[in-house]
């Protein structure tokens, strides 16, 4: 019997009918709004809709509700979304470029490398706050390459090359500790950092990393053939005229763009970047141009709702969302995969 | 014609392929055959630059197939290898792939890609489950939507690594009988075949490879003749005709 949407029929019906597929990416967009909008009116003060509207057509900057809504709601609401929809569209990018379903963005070090450059660019430069989202993205992007260096040049299994990332994630995260016990100034931050959260988040802090998000995301969404293609590997790509390790590094670079940024306001949300596409893909299947949109709204969906939840289940107390993250995303991971035929995960790795 | 000058070729380290020279007649079919580990599957990814040549040229009707774009040089060489992933998508979708060195920025199939893949899912047969992921394929029918895949790619010539190889008898022989009907097609078939009697029987031309150096090459009936099978393979060849067409066994050399 299949009840679960990985089930055949559904993906025939999803490879012929683009009223699937577009009704799925409607339905996403409406998630991911009705999500924002639940992100700005839930909190310590809840706030109804037409409160929080008229709020903020009255534009009355000295009422408390106005407050609330534009310098706490909307920048915690935007943060959210937008780390999420980043981390999960460059996991799709990592996973499709390394081959490797188990891949993501904190398996690989990725995420480790962002913080560890972003922390050290706050130690040592404490007076240039702006240089937190560079420092992550280069911290990215050296991980990312480190780790396609090794693949390509070793040509090293897929499982070497997670297992790679796991020992290169954990000396960066050595490296997290290292810096944290150094300079006791950044301890405390330190500390929510590595958990991953958007308490005390400002608009000055997202922004300008947002827009390398932006700029990731509009480089990343049109590639889906190009990872369509990559999933035939390297050989057959090759023939049919992709100049694969441009390609690759490409959107290597890309998802490392993308990651940094995240992390750089939002600490380290690794889990978001594995976890998403392997849900995202149960709906879409493997084509990677519905995956791309889909999964990055997942993301957004995701983080946004983990974040509500940690800011109400112990209201007016906060729980930093990345211990929410994992303790609902954790087992609901752990129930996919026992839901996943045997079969599937072997072929995955191959 | 495809030439080979002087060509060397590898992985890493000491090239599997030295100073080879070697010409290859179009429109017919062409077989690679030798002993394992001799240099047929890298001769042919070398041909189709998925190996860099490390010294000399190849020439594809007179031109260096160097100069081509990867881009280019897929709209004239397709190549099946042998080992692939086998990726969770649909017939159609994988034979799609094969118009991949023709769409533009959009990467949007226009009406003739379809048109042309799904011509070529009629020839190999496998139009019937074209919504089937090829996953839940048997061998046989995932090699003919491969197959499938590299005939869209509409190049004229094409380099398969062992298509037969693991398939089921007959299905071994539907593939054998596509690669004919392709050739009547005016493509050039230049494939690696494990199957020695296969290899003599379906080609016109035959080229016996041994530890990266060509031994020789010419038609099925002279490498027959020339004494060279038993020196390479260490088997007594034998030939008779069924049908006014020649085929091939093969006993030990002892007997």
């Amino acid at each position: 019997m299949r009840i679960w949407p990985g089930s055949f029929t559904l993906r025939q019906w999803i490879e012929k009918s683009w009223k699937y597929k577009l009704a799925l990416l409607l339905l996403l967009a409406a998630g991911l709004f009705l999500c924002a909008v639940l992100s700005l009116c839930i909190g310590s003060t809840s706030l109804s809709v037409p409160q929080a509207f008229k709020a903020v057509q009255t534009g009355d900057i000295a009422a408390a509700d106005y407050r609330i809504l534009v310098y706490v709601r909307f920048p915690r609401t935007l943060a959210a979304m937008l780390s999420g929809i980043a981390l999960a569209v460059s996991g799709v990018l990592i996973q499709a470029v390394l081959n490797n379903a188990l891949a993501g963005p904190n398996i690989i070090g990725v995420n480790a490398g962002a913080g560890f450059a972003a922390l050290l660019a706050a130690a040592l430069f404490p007076a240039m706050p702006d240089l937190i989202p560079a420092g992550a993205f280069l911290g990215a992007l050296l991980t990312g390459l480190l780790i396609f260096l090794l693949a390509v040049r070793t040509g090293a299994g897929r499982l070497t090359i997670v297992l790679a990332g796991v020992a290169v994630s954990s000396i960066l995260s050595a490296g997290i500790d290292a810096v944290t016990l150094l300079d006791p100034d950044l301890a405390v931050g330190a500390s929510n950092f590595m958990i991953g959260g958007f308490s005390g988040i400002s608009l000055k802090k997202v922004f300008p990393a947002g827009w390398y998000i932006l700029i990731g995301l509009l480089l990343a969404l049109p590639a889906g053939n190009e990872l369509n293609v990559l999933s035939l590997g390297e050989d057959i790509a090759r023939s049919l005229g992709m100049r694969v390790t441009l390609v690759r590094l490409f959107l290597l670079a890309v998802a490392s763009v993308l990651a940094g940024a995240a992390v750089s306001f939002s600490g380290l949300l690794g889990f978001v970047g594995l976890l998403i596409p392997h849900i995202a893909r149960r709906l879409t299947g493997n084509d990677n141009r519905l995956l791309l949109p889909s999964a990055g709204m997942m993301g957004g969906i995701f983080v946004l709702l983990c974040d509500v939840f940690s800011r109400v289940v112990f209201a007016p107390y906060e729980l930093p969302v990345g211990i929410v993250m994992s303790f609902l995303g954790g087992p609901f991971f752990l129930f996919l995969l026992l839901r996943t035929k045997r079969r599937r995960i072997h072929d995955g790795m191959a | 014609m495809m030439e080979w000058r002087n060509v060397t070729a590898g992985y890493g380290g000491e090239p599997v392929l030295q100073n080879v020279n070697l010409s290859l007649p179009a429109g017919r079919i062409i077989s690679l055959i030798g002993p394992n580990g001799c240099g047929k599957t890298t001769l042919l990814k070398t041909a189709a630059r998925l190996l860099p040549v490390k010294e000399g040229e190849i020439l594809l009707h007179g031109q260096n197939t160097a100069a081509f774009t990867r881009r280019e040089l897929a709209r004239r060489i397709a190549v099946l290898p042998q080992t692939r992933d086998v990726p969770d998508i649909s017939v159609n979708a994988l034979v799609l792939h094969g118009r991949f060195p023709y769409l533009g920025w959009s990467r949007q199939p226009r009406p003739e890609d379809r048109e042309l893949a799904d011509q070529a899912m009629r020839q190999t047969g496998v139009w019937n489950y074209r919504t089937r992921s090829l996953r839940s394929l048997s061998g046989g029918e995932r090699q003919k939507a491969y197959l499938a895949m590299t005939i869209a790619q509409n190049a004229d010539w094409l380099l398969l690594d062992e298509p037969t190889t693991y398939l089921d008898i007959n299905h071994q022989f539907e593939i054998l009988k596509l690669i004919e009907q392709l050739q009547k097609q005016r493509k050039t078939i230049v494939m690696v075949l494990h199957d020695l009697g296969q290899a003599l029987r379906y080609s016109h031309h035959i080229v016996l490879m041994q530890s990266g150096k060509i031994v020789s090459c010419g038609t099925p009936d002279t490498l027959f003749q020339s004494g060279l099978l038993q020196k390479v393979f260490h088997v007594q060849p034998h030939r008779q005709e069924k049908e006014k067409r020649p085929f091939y066994f093969f006993t030990p050399l002892s007997d």
